[in-house]
């Protein structure tokens, strides 16, 4: 059980990265919203159940399955309002260049 | 061990996300940032919580999930005028 939860760890850490990386240097704001919106959600639930799994039963671990449940919901629901934002607000999908508008 | 690498991992994406939230050139740019500097935030009070015994910080944690949420819809919302 304690060589799952370091795997799960370790994979959520590094996939988070990749995604902090990814937004920092990506050109275009949809760019941008498509590594946070792959890596950010999964990055932080591989890490959150790889802590899940680490020790035995305690009380706190209702929680933290709570807040699980919820950011695998509510990840993808913030991609899309900062998405559709963008796009309402008259932003091109077609720009390269920082700052699009 | 385990709270080194930990500490360390996110303390190296919190840079990239808070260069993003101060950098960038749109409103929306720093709303993503925002959203992500919130997330490493979230995962930093669940780590120190269970690794020093304090569970508390997890009911926390799901708090602040909770408002940074509301937050980040609702100016998503603002910035397309239909609120």
């Amino acid at each position: 059980m304690t060589i799952l939860s370091y795997v799960l760890i370790a994979t959520g850490l590094l996939v988070t990265i990749i995604g902090s990386f990814g937004i920092a240097n990506l050109p275009n704001i949809y760019a941008r919203l498509q590594a946070s919106g792959a890596a950010d959600t999964s990055g932080f639930v591989l890490v959150l159940l790889g802590f899940l799994v680490y020790g035995g039963f305690e009380y706190s671990d209702v929680f933290l399955g709570l807040l699980i449940i919820f950011v695998f919901i509510t990840g993808p629901i913030i991609n899309h309002a900062i998405s559709k934002a963008a796009f309402l607000s008259g932003i091109s999908p077609a720009d390269d260049e920082e700052g699009g508008n | 061990m385990l709270r080194i690498f930990v500490e360390l991992s996110i303390g190296v994406s919190l840079l990239f996300t808070l260069f993003r939230l101060f950098k960038g050139p749109d409103v929306l740019d720093r709303l993503l940032g925002y959203s992500s500097t919130s997330a490493k935030i979230t995962i930093l009070l669940v780590v120190e919580g269970l690794l020093n015994g304090r569970t508390y910080y997890v009911s926390l944690a799901l708090v602040y999930v909770i408002l940074s949420f509301l937050g980040i819809v609702i100016i998503g919302r603002f910035v397309e005028r239909q609120i």
